[in-house]
């Protein structure tokens, strides 16, 4: 994918598209996905009739994951970052990581239905894909991050062991998400001014379901998205429509969406109460929660690099991306002496806030082993420490 | 005491024994990993199964005393979907 030339923005400006060439490009876009579509259904249909079909056993993951683009964990595929070097700017769908709670479901689009309801809406109803891909469509480039994203970490650092998906810096990605805003279907069923939780569930056959307040629900760029890099959301992906919610843990980015539940009273669930909550004695639970709940990333950096990897000696040009929920990133530094001195790398463009950012340093690389750190800040001053607590989860 | 883990679901679904010492044989034959937990009528965890990784089989031992006991997995939803059984321990006549 080339490089997408975006609008210029004011520091304060997090929004990241434009809409005149949405519109134009979305009516194309629409049609290319319709005909998309017509070979997806029936690949997805399978020949069963219901509206999520399962064969029996069914693989975790439907995309394929080998073992040189991917770390396999189970239904989890983390990206390696040596794939990502030289790299455009957007991580191609093929090699975007897959982080599944159970196994990717087959939707069948023509009898999807999304179900908007609950006490926070006066027109409650159901949506069909068509009713969805005829509204308004916009594009932004943002990041999905598992919150988990570095979790490995926390044994490196602490001796023991957080719980979960062992990631290294993989469960990260960037594509161009193409949908229509939330808010655009929320106001369609009657949005209450007294509505203050939105929680969408998945398809899946655990229905994952996590709520988020209705500010961010309403934001301008929080989407019900169909497609990924100017291609139908693949299975995997979240097929056929998935939340992006940006700047978040991942998991707020709910896919295979199938109801959407407002509510005027607090919502819960598994996800924000058990799970997705910072434990560990510092951290005082708020009941029915265990402890505090995630809400927006934390930054974080990675080479274009293989863990643990071997480059030849001489003067080279070290690549690597940095990026942060908060905002765009304005300066990353880089330490080939674990820390001692610090060194600014240069950022190349673009730099789409909630995306990341792509730099590069030159290093005069003499023979020997070598623990490389970058650091970066972002434009509210937000940086990465040298360490963090740990905590029973493994979150930030 | 042997119980099979799949999604979502515990086999047996509910047991009975006697007090005493137990000895808890796991198997996951699910696709992916499971908690096994024992807690008993307050909430109490009895002991666990931190890792259960599909196609493994793991043991535990615990002493249970007359009373009603629940199996879960706590991954989140995974209860909510069915990953709960029933332990009734009956003492002796």
């Amino acid at each position: 994918m080339p490089d997408r030339g975006e609008t210029e923005h004011s520091p304060g400006d997090q929004t990241g598209w434009g809409d005149t060439e949405t519109s134009q490009g979305g009516l194309s876009r629409r049609g290319f996905l319709r005909t998309l579509l017509g070979g997806v259904g029936a690949t997805c249909l399978g020949g069963l009739g219901s509206p999520v079909a399962r064969a029996q056993p069914a693989p975790l993951v439907l995309k394929p994951t080998p073992p040189e683009f991917f770390y396999n964990h189970g239904s989890n595929s983390e990206m390696r970052w040596e794939v990502m070097a030289n790299r455009g700017y957007l991580v191609p769908n093929e090699f975007f990581f897959v982080r599944n709670h159970t196994r990717t479901p087959r939707v069948d689009p023509g009898t999807w239905r999304l179900r908007v309801e609950g006490s926070g809406v006066g027109r409650p109803r159901a949506f069909t894909y068509d009713e969805i891909l005829n509204m308004p469509a916009v594009s932004v480039i943002r990041f999905i991050e598992c919150a988990g994203n570095g979790r490995s970490f926390f044994e490196v650092a602490y001796g023991r062991r957080a719980q979960g998906t062992q990631w290294k810096l993989g469960a990260i990605g960037v594509a161009e998400w193409t949908g229509v805003p939330l808010r655009e279907v929320l106001e369609r069923v009657g949005l209450k001014r007294t509505a203050r939780d939105v929680m969408p569930e998945g398809l899946d056959d655990l229905r994952v379901r996590r709520p988020i307040p209705i500010e961010k629900a309403l934001a301008e760029d929080t989407l019900l998205v169909y497609a990924m890099n100017g291609d139908v959301l693949p299975p995997d992906h979240g097929f056929p429509v998935r939340l992006l919610v940006p700047g978040w843990i991942g998991v707020a980015n709910i896919k295979w969406v199938g109801r959407i539940e407002v509510s005027e009273t607090p919502l819960y669930s598994p996800w924000n109460t058990e799970s997705y909550v910072l434990i560990e004695p510092e951290y005082r639970p708020s009941p029915p929660a265990l402890g505090p709940t995630l809400t927006v990333q934390n930054l974080k950096s990675a080479f274009e690099l293989p863990w643990d990897g071997e480059i030849p000696a001489g003067r080279r040009l070290l690549r690597g991306r940095s990026w942060s929920g908060h905002g765009r990133i304005v300066r990353v530094e880089v330490s080939f002496d674990r820390g001692i001195s610090w060194q600014p790398a240069q950022l190349r463009d673009p730099n789409i806030p909630q995306a990341w950012v792509r730099w590069e340093v030159e290093w005069d690389a003499r023979p020997g082993q070598y623990s490389l750190r970058a650091r970066a800040t972002d434009e509210r001053g937000n940086g990465q420490p040298a360490s963090v607590p740990f905590n029973e989860q493994g979150y930030l | 005491m042997a119980f099979t883990a799949s999604e979502f679901r515990w086999d047996p679904g509910e047991v009975a024994t006697r007090p005493g010492p137990v000895t808890f044989r796991v198997t996951n034959a699910g696709q992916l990993e499971h908690v096994f937990l024992v807690q008993d009528s307050t909430g109490r965890a009895i002991v666990t199964i931190p890792v259960l990784l599909p196609g493994r089989t793991e043991e535990v031992m615990a002493t249970v005393s007359s009373g009603p006991y629940t199996i879960l997995c706590t991954l989140a939803g995974h209860a909510e979907a069915g990953m709960i059984a029933r332990l009734i321990v009956l003492a002796a006549p």
